[in-house]
């Protein structure tokens, strides 16, 4: 290992479980999908070849062609402009709620993992109680208590999903803090934050951004989900959920109408879940040299 | 000379589910400007709790702990933060001493972040940071390697340079080369041994390799099970040792000579763990020499010659 | 001579991806029965590699026997098949391990784990193999009584008698100890490392002790054979090795050690580190941190030279006589 620094070549751990990383094929070829996914959502308006909320009675119900290529709904919309469209608030949703429950769950994980003791039991019982109560029936009566709609759609799924990566934080700072170099830390006169910060934080972060990419396809499902049962994105705004469950009455008839935003759903899960499973591996520390 | 460290009765327990752990129980000893006493001992015996409790890593019980005659036994807050500056440790596993996501520059600067020594010139500051790694003997190349391109060896004197940043006059050692190849302890031996010699430096060397701790300390505590049993010089102690756990410790030594046969005192019995310790003397159950009394009474250090003390109910 | 086993230019290599680990290089051995030999070396000179080689044990991947031969009681063991190596491991060639904390099954009693390596060889019944268990581990100073507890309620000293048990149940020929007092205090070695002694004398075993620690060698072994970088660079007596001293990395090491007789004021440490094994120098290994090497220790690797009877060195320029 040494080698290679010697020959001028950066190396950290970041830079060797990118080079892990590059190896997994399948997992390489998950990072395209979602990316090609984001430069989609970002580039929708460009993309598309509609707009999502043109209604184009003369065209309803097409099925895919070559004017539409996976065909049109009940208001004459086109569904790949409406699912391009649709995948903005699916990643929106996904990467903010995820990004809000990891820093108000790793910051309970860390502090509940550093000082234990009484802080510990406070907060982690407090924690027993939010995962007593299944994440998803969670979601569904916190976004049903706040009014639907984007914002209070990702704070109901970041706070069903906050137990979950306190935990995961909890546990590594309880073994990082055995460490002597937290000990190290400590006689070098830094302080409690400083300690949290630099010197657990970044140690522990292998860890949430395992459980961050798993999460995060979670997050998207439970969005749709709640989409689905009108407790999400509110029409005419495209959302895979709510296409799907304005889409399933006509279930028998016009099957694409279900079967596409279906299927980005699930490229999108498997694809987060297959590059989840590739960090896991590229980040372990175990499977080194 | 003149007395830098003077630690007073000091008690660290510990509750555990099965009782009271004694990990050290009433020792007292005071430690010379310039030079190293070193704690020798078994697993168990207390000998990096004691080094933890002087350093501030854990609060003591009970006792006292003077540095440069000031008691600082219960400071906090800042004047501990100050306190950081003259006592500084050195740990035993080169492996997780050093945070593994920081580079060799970053771990050794931090401490001057901290206390703001150079107050924000980042250019004397990289200049101190070259500077305490040559000392060390580190090469400037690896100033941005990570930890794990390091063998144990470079790892130790990191840790090393770390603890030399704020320029102590105290430091700790736990174990420094315990976990190091013979021919890799020998030279961070002589380095230690060079640094005490340019900066005066007061090391408290803790240890469990005997012909370690004789060649690089002036002073040495025998531990047992949290006490100390006996206490002399260095060369003292090799010549003649008064109690029946240092008879048999040294007697244990392997000696790397052919053909030496060494009449060996084996010890009955295993190290057992001070929780809720029967009263009497701790090594008693083990002792081949134990009397009722040794049972019942737990011995005091007594001064047999001078400045030789031991803890024994057969002198 | 009689010997009990004999390895001739094993090679050992780890490869991966990026690199080839030379993990032992043409290593020969010779080891007559009843005798015990110290396999001395720092971390990654390839002690234990070497062990895991005679077991058959060498992981794969990564790991490759390349070349070489190693013949116990007239048989290659590299060249027989999987089924026989297991019959002869365990019940004529057995291993300590240097972990007594790890090497035992928690979830077992240290009786039945006694029994079960009994009954793996032997054709004994459940009772019989309890009742040798029991032998075994009163043989190791342990009460028949603790037969039935958990190795959580043993002390490493004590964990590491029933590893010791284990290894010697099926009365093996050729016992290899790899590092086996290293995790214990010095009172509790002093006490394994007599047993130890104790049991090779009343059972005839040859054993393959590999330490670090010169001492424990001087305390138990006939032979000495000090490894380097995966090579065997001195091999002789006991007393060949400790007072006529002649490889130069040999002496390093003695100098490394501090002396508890004699109160010097500096060791003399070997300079450098070990060499990478994935990239070794050309010619003698040794010879970046040699004190007296020579344009020829660049380019060639030395072989093994005769210094006295049974007293090898691989070494172009060895001095004879004493410790540096």
């Amino acid at each position: 290992m040494s080698k290679r620094n010697e020959k001028g070549v950066k190396s950290s751990f970041w830079y060797d479980a990118w080079h892990r990383l590059k190896k997994n094929k399948s997992a390489m070829f998950a990072l395209i999908i979602l990316a090609a996914m984001i430069v989609c959502a970002i580039f929708a308006d460009y993309i598309s070849p509609y707009p999502y909320d043109l209604q184009d009675y003369s065209h309803t119900f097409e099925f895919p062609g070559e004017q539409h290529l996976l065909g049109t709904d009940n208001f004459g919309r086109d569904i790949l402009s409406r699912i391009i469209y649709g995948s903005r608030i699916s990643l929106l949703v996904g990467f903010s709620s995820i990004i809000a429950a990891i820093i108000f769950g790793g910051l309970l994980g860390a502090i509940s993992g550093y000082y234990g003791g009484k802080t510990d039991n406070i907060l982690m019982r407090a924690m027993d109680i939010l995962m007593a109560i299944p994440g998803m029936l969670l979601a569904i009566s916190l976004a049903a208590a706040l009014k639907p709609g984007l914002i209070n759609l990702v704070i109901a799924i970041a706070i069903a999903d906050i137990p979950g990566y306190a935990r995961v934080v909890r546990a590594s700072v309880l073994t990082i803090k055995e460490q002597e170099y937290i000990e190290a830390a400590q006689c070098i006169g830094a302080s409690d934050l400083r300690i949290i910060l630099k010197h657990i934080i970044p140690n522990c972060l292998a860890p949430i951004i395992v459980q961050a990419t798993l999460g995060m396809a979670g997050a998207i499902l439970s969005a749709s989900a709640l989409s689905f049962l009108g407790l999400g994105i509110q029409p005419p705004t495209p959302e895979w959920g709510s296409m799907l469950s304005s889409a399933r009455q006509y279930i028998r008839t016009y099957w694409h109408m279900t079967t596409f935003p279906g299927v980005a759903i699930m490229i999108t899960i498997f694809a987060l879940n297959v590059l989840g499973d590739g960090l896991r591996d590229a980040l372990d520390p175990r499977l080194k040299n | 000379m003149s007395e830098l460290l003077r630690v007073e009765n000091l008690k660290k327990y510990f509750k555990t589910p099965k009782g009271l752990l004694h990990a050290v129980d009433d020792v007292s000893f005071s430690i010379e400007k310039g030079e190293t006493l070193g704690v020798v001992g078994e697993s168990g015996c207390g000998k990096s709790t004691l080094g933890r409790c002087i350093i501030h890593l854990l609060e003591p019980t009970d006792g006292k702990v003077f540095f440069e005659g000031e008691n600082i036994t219960n400071i906090s807050g800042a004047r501990l933060k100050e306190s950081r500056k003259d006592m500084q440790m050195i740990f035993q596993d080169p492996f997780s001493s050093i945070n593994p996501r920081m580079t060799v520059k970053s771990i050794i600067e931090e401490p001057m972040v901290i206390h703001k020594i150079h107050n924000g010139d980042k250019a004397k500051q990289g200049k101190a940071v070259l500077e305490i790694m040559e000392t060390v003997g580190l090469a400037e190349r690896l100033a941005d390697s990570y930890p794990h391109e390091l063998d144990g060896g470079r790892r130790q004197r990191i840790g090393i340079a770390r603890a030399l940043a704020l320029e102590p006059k105290f430091i700790v050692c736990d174990e420094p080369v315990s976990a190091l190849d013979v021919s890799i302890q020998a030279q961070i031996l002589n380095l230690m041994q060079d640094l005490q010699e340019q900066r005066g430096l007061t090391y408290i060397f803790i240890t469990h390799d005997l012909s370690v701790v004789k060649h690089i300390s002036d002073n040495i505590c025998v531990m047992y099970l949290g006490t100390l049993v006996e206490k002399c010089t260095s060369d003292k102690l090799f010549e003649k040792q008064f109690h029946p756990y240092t008879q048999a410790l040294l007697s244990a030594i392997p000696i790397a000579k052919a053909n030496i046969k060494r009449e060996r005192i084996l010890l009955k019995g295993e190290i057992t763990s001070p929780i809720n310790p029967a009263p009497g003397c701790r090594f008693a159950p083990r002792c081949l020499y134990a009397k009722t009394e040794c049972f019942n009474r737990q011995p005091e250090l007594k001064e047999l010659e001078p400045g030789h003390f031991v803890a024994c109910h057969l002198y | 001579m009689d010997n009990i086993i004999e390895i001739k230019n094993l090679t050992i290599q780890y490869k991966t991806d990026e690199r080839t680990v030379e993990a032992v290089n043409r290593l020969n051995l010779t080891l007559a029965r009843g005798e015990s030999l110290g396999l001395v070396g720092e971390t990654g000179a390839g002690k234990t590699t070497t062990a895991l080689g005679i077991m058959g044990l060498i992981p794969n991947p990564p790991g490759i026997v390349t070349e070489g031969e190693i013949i116990f009681e007239g048989e290659d063991l590299l060249k027989i098949n999987k089924h026989k190596l297991r019959a002869v491991r365990g019940k004529k060639i057995s291993m300590i391990f240097q972990d007594p904390m790890t090497s035992l099954n928690p979830v077992a009693t240290v009786g039945d784990q006694i029994a079960e390596s009994i009954r793996i060889h032997e054709k004994l019944s459940r009772a019989d193999a309890t009742i040798k268990a029991k032998e075994m581990l009163e043989l190791v100073g342990i009460p028949g009584e603790r037969y039935a507890e958990y190795p959580h309620q043993f002390s490493g000293g004590m964990k590491q008698r029933v590893i010791i048990a284990i290894a010697l149940s099926c009365n093996p020929k050729l016992l290899l100890a790899d590092e086996p007092t290293t995790a214990l205090d010095v009172t509790i070695q002093a006490q394994v490392l007599d047993l130890i002694a104790k049991l090779k004398k009343e059972q005839n075993t040859s054993m393959i002790l590999i330490t670090h620690d010169l001492g424990v060698v001087a305390e138990v072994c006939d032979k000495v054979a000090i490894m380097y970088a995966g090579e065997i660079v001195e091999y002789g007596s006991l007393t060949q090795i400790y007072d006529n001293t002649c490889h130069p990395y040999t002496k390093g090491l003695f100098g490394s050690i501090p002396d508890l007789e004699s109160k010097a004021d500096r060791l003399n440490p070997i300079p450098g580190l070990m060499p990478d094994p994935a990239n070794l120098p050309k010619g003698c290994s040794f010879e970046p941190r040699c004190t007296c090497s020579c344009e020829k220790c660049k380019s060639n690797n030395p072989h093994m030279v005769e210094v006295e009877a049974g007293h090898f060195v691989k070494c172009f320029n060895y001095v004879k006589g004493g410790n540096a």
